[in-house]
């Protein structure tokens, strides 16, 4: 008794506080379930905006990569090691030498899953009375029958299998009046401006499911491409580059290759599709931040009941010598359970449903498969899930449930406790 | 030897309601020992209820001065004040004012665990406190499940469980009937006299005014009679 007479008052203050946290986590959290109906129910909307996040973003990063590996796995590939001026001014001679030794080096990284030696040029197409422009595409038959689906997309014949053989885009051969067995001539601009001629038979026809290249696409071998656009034995406009994992791309474009070569990865080869993934992305983002907004303003919503219900309480314990600094971290702890709680609740139930989706698929209906194709989107997407996501939905809502308590923790701190103990329960 | 805990010279409190002064208290001139048991009655308005709340820095008063155990409560700012209420006063309310998500032991504990008492030394004084003031078998159940007069046993041990210099009571025995309040006058009247816990009750209750040796009537915000014996 005489040691708590004779204690001044300042010395007081700087006792130790820490052990009121203890007690400050328990009053939080038992607080919380005093209204479980209103605690479930603003957890709810912390979970759905986690949820809504996660699983979205999830979702569309399984699109997406599909996406990237369907575009890659037709046509473009990963990487495409290419002349560093051919990206931008695709001209016949940009070419790249030592396509060999590129092939060699390129075959023992273990990120890459096949390579593709390609040769390229426009040219003009022949069948009897009709002529259309076209693009004519040299491949390696065993090269592109490894990894690529174009072979797979024949509708009609069959895919290249040597020296004069042909192979042209659905409506490509439907305007040139031509059908499997008949001739194409075509006629272009060989190295050093000279003539670039071939006649070639059409053993297959393509449908890609994309208007421009089934327009356009004419694919033959390379050894035909090299012999009729008299091309070097080694010299070739690309070579094409599958890896296992889409997110090698960067490591693998960015080591080191042959000097007179660039490294061009599929997001500079198909820019239309990263601002598509990044339109995809903001309007998500915004979506979650209306979200987002909602359940800030739903938390404050609770916790202005919250103190009203408690004022009493809440007067009570400044009378008993807590802080108003202690009863609003008392409030912002309440918060912060409420938020584990819902982003808990989210977090699982979103991994529920990845996990199930994860093994399953999310099938798209049939109705929409043309347009699937036209994107070249699978027929079922699987997710990915984004550890990105996570952080941002988690770390968000933490900040915003405790940005919505500051308005009632500042009303607390400035409670008067005679004011607030008068209150009638 | 005079040696007083409460120290209120011309203590002044005017509220305004609708735009009209109210003195709740009127030039107050008080002085309480160490070791006394005081009891304020007084009609409803008379201002007893405003006087424990400036003696016990729950109100600031409009004029006059107000000190406890030699601290002048008008020097301090909130935060002060509230280490001040932490540390020297303990308070009982009328309607016990416990904190019901917390049990009868972990209400006891509270006060010491915001003084930062160490865990070992706060479980052994509120399993003393409760002992010794019958409530041994209570200390897990919550507010909810105690009986009147067991919660607010429950709450004259969390106030003294920290050994205040001051013991301010508010209506204690305004919702417990005339048993529990008599079990609740001779607690206090332990406390005082073995204690020497200093106590000031605010009642209209006779019997509480009985159990107290001095006896001060307020009427209009004024001492109408102090009276001891």
């Amino acid at each position: 008794m005489d040691e708590a007479l004779n204690r001044p008052v300042a010395s007081l203050r700087l006792n130790p506080k820490f052990g009121a946290v203890n007690v400050l986590l328990a009053l939080g959290w038992r607080n919380l379930w005093r209204n479980p109906r209103r605690t479930w129910l603003t957890a709810s909307g912390i979970a759905f905006s986690v949820w809504m996040l996660v699983f979205s973003w999830s979702m569309n990063n399984g699109t997406f990569g599909a996406m990237i590996d369907t575009a890659a796995r037709q046509f473009l590939g990963h990487v495409q090691i290419q002349h560093p001026e051919y990206l931008d001014d695709p001209a016949f001679d940009h070419l790249i030498n030592d396509v060999s030794g590129l092939v060699e080096d390129a075959s023992n990284l273990p990120e890459v899953e096949g390579v593709a030696v390609r040769a390229q040029s426009t040219a003009l197409l022949s069948a009897g009375e009709r002529s259309f422009g076209g693009l004519v595409i040299g491949v390696d038959p065993q090269q592109e029958a490894v990894w690529s689906t174009m072979p797979s997309r024949i509708v009609e014949g069959r895919y290249l299998q040597g020296a004069g053989d042909l192979v042209l885009g659905v409506r490509l051969a439907r305007n040139l009046g031509v059908g499997i067995g008949d001739e194409v001539v075509m006629l272009g601009t060989a190295l050093k401006g000279g003539v670039a001629a071939a006649a070639l038979a059409v053993v297959g026809i393509l449908e890609t499911g994309q208007a421009e290249m089934d327009r356009t696409l004419a694919q033959m071998t390379l050894d035909d491409f090299r012999a009729g656009w008299q091309l070097g034995a080694d010299q070739a406009h690309a070579l094409v580059l599958l890896l296992h994992r889409n997110k090698d791309t960067a490591a693998v474009a960015g080591r080191p290759w042959a000097d007179g070569v660039i490294a061009r990865p599929w997001t500079e080869l198909m820019p239309e599709m990263v601002q598509m993934v990044e339109l995809k992305r903001s309007g998500q983002g915004l979506f979650f931040v209306l979200i987002a907004v909602i359940v800030v303003f739903s938390v404050i919503n609770t916790f202005m009941m919250i103190i009203f219900e408690r004022t009493r309480e809440l007067g009570m314990l400044r009378a008993l010598g807590m802080r108003g600094g202690q009863l609003q971290t008392h409030l912002h702890i309440e918060a912060f359970w409420l938020c584990i709680l819902g982003t808990s609740l989210g977090l699982a139930l979103t991994g529920i449903l990845l996990a199930l989706l994860s093994v399953n698929g999310l099938p798209l209906p049939e109705s929409t498969r043309e347009l699937m194709m036209i994107y070249q989107m699978p027929e079922r997407l699987y997710p990915e899930y984004s550890w990105g996501a996570t952080w941002v939905a988690v770390v968000s809502m933490l900040i915003g449930t405790q940005l919505a308590v500051l308005l009632p923790a500042w009303r607390v701190r400035r409670m008067l406790p005679v004011e607030a103990l008068r209150k009638e329960d | 030897m005079s040696n007083p805990v409460v120290e209120v010279r011309g203590a002044s409190r005017v509220y305004t309601e609708d735009a009209v002064p109210v003195h709740a208290l009127r030039d107050v001139d008080l002085t309480v020992q160490r070791g006394e048991f005081v009891s304020l009655a007084g009609p409803s308005g008379s201002g007893k209820s405003t006087l424990l709340n400036v003696i016990g820095g729950l109100d600031r008063p409009t004029s006059g001065t107000v000190s406890i155990d030699g601290v002048c409560l008008n020097d301090l700012n909130d935060t002060e004040l509230a280490d001040l209420r932490l540390h020297k006063i303990g308070f009982v309310f009328q309607s016990y004012n416990l904190i019901p998500v917390l049990s009868a032991r972990e209400n006891v504990e509270f006060i010491m665990q915001l003084q930062g008492v160490g865990a070992a030394e706060r479980a052994q004084r509120a399993a003393d406190i409760l002992q010794s003031l019958g409530l041994e078998t209570m200390g897990d159940r919550r507010p909810g499940e105690l009986s009147g007069g067991q919660q607010q046993r429950v709450a004259v041990a969390r106030a003294i469980v920290t050994e205040p210099a001051l013991l301010l009571a508010d209506e204690p025995s305004a919702n417990l009937d005339s048993t529990t309040t008599g079990e609740l006058l001779d607690l206090l009247r332990v406390l005082n006299e073995t204690r020497g816990v200093t106590i000031v009750a605010a009642t209209h209750d006779p019997m509480v005014m009985s159990y107290a040796k001095r006896r001060i009537t307020l009427r209009d915000g004024r001492i109408e009679n102090d009276s001891t014996g």
